[in-house]
């Protein structure tokens, strides 16, 4: 650990790498939490643990990862237990026990390049995310909306990489089948199948 | 993947991220439409896993902070002490 040479180099630090990434960790906290004053506690809680720990930091390297590290690994050991949210089973923890269904290709009769799909299904991708075990959600949150790539995936949540894909690959299967199943019970229709 | 055909033909693509990464140049096409023909359900899987990535990506609400809590951050944490001083 090399102790950054003065406050002055904290701050700087602080500014200029771990400020411009506030935004990026309220949207991963409020896909932790699903509530608006937890994220913002978390994220402040985040950001005063990041402050403690900047001296273990390598300015100029990947704040951004260091920091979802912090917060995700603050999360588990902290908010999850008070969580209002029902407790959930982990997928690997039961994945031995149940038959593996779901390492099937997400369902190709959905045309996700339909904007029209979008209009379908926008509001019930939210509440579809927010039934997703939070493995699952972590890794689509990471991955598809903050860009993270499996190494830097595997590091943030301390997982092998084959972890970090299986589950992705997993998350996005679920995802799809939930909102293929209710763009069926909608009436929508348009099956890629389906003879125009 | 418990497929052992499948475990084969992945084999010989070596380290590709075939998960996310669809056909690119003419050369990659080539052994990706040996994996079409041998199995076309894999090119299936790959372009919907592309699809859908793409599809949650411009369709997931962005959700962003107050500027208030913005500030509320920066304000809190304007002077910083040394790391071993609590906040």
């Amino acid at each position: 650990m090399v102790l950054m040479a003065n406050n002055d180099v904290r701050q700087r630090v602080f500014e200029r790498e771990f400020l411009p990434e506030l935004g990026a960790l309220y949207g991963f906290a409020f896909h932790l939490t699903y509530d608006e004053a937890a994220a913002e506690d978390l994220v402040q809680d985040t950001i005063e643990r990041a402050i403690k720990a900047i001296d273990q930091y390598r300015q100029g390297t990947n704040a951004k990862a260091w920091l979802f590290k912090i917060m995700r690994n603050h999360f588990i050991n902290g908010y999850r237990k008070k969580s209002r949210r029902p407790s959930m089973v982990d997928y690997e923890d039961v994945a031995a026990i149940i038959p593996d269904t779901d390492t099937q290709s997400i369902p190709s009769l959905m045309d996700w390049n339909d904007e029209s799909l979008l209009d379908m299904v926008g509001d019930e991708l939210s509440a579809a995310m927010y039934r997703l075990s939070e493995d699952f959600r972590t890794v689509i949150v990471l991955s598809d909306l903050q860009d993270f790539k499996y190494e830097e995936i595997a590091e943030i949540l301390e997982v092998p990489i084959g972890t970090v894909r299986s589950r992705l690959f997993r998350a996005r299967n679920l995802l799809a089948k939930d909102l293929q199943d209710y763009a069926a019970e909608n009436g929508f229709t348009n099956n890629r199948n389906q003879d125009s | 993947m418990r497929d052992q055909n499948f475990q084969e033909l992945m084999s010989k693509f070596g380290n590709r991220n075939l998960l996310d990464d669809g056909p690119g140049s003419v050369s990659e096409t080539q052994p990706y439409n040996t994996v079409g023909e041998a199995k076309p359900s894999i090119e299936e899987q790959l372009d919907s896993q592309l699809a859908f990535k793409q599809f949650l990506k411009r369709s997931l609400p962005n959700i962003k902070p107050s500027s208030e809590f913005i500030q509320s951050i920066k304000d809190r944490i304007k002077i910083i002490d040394a790391p071993e001083n609590s906040l």
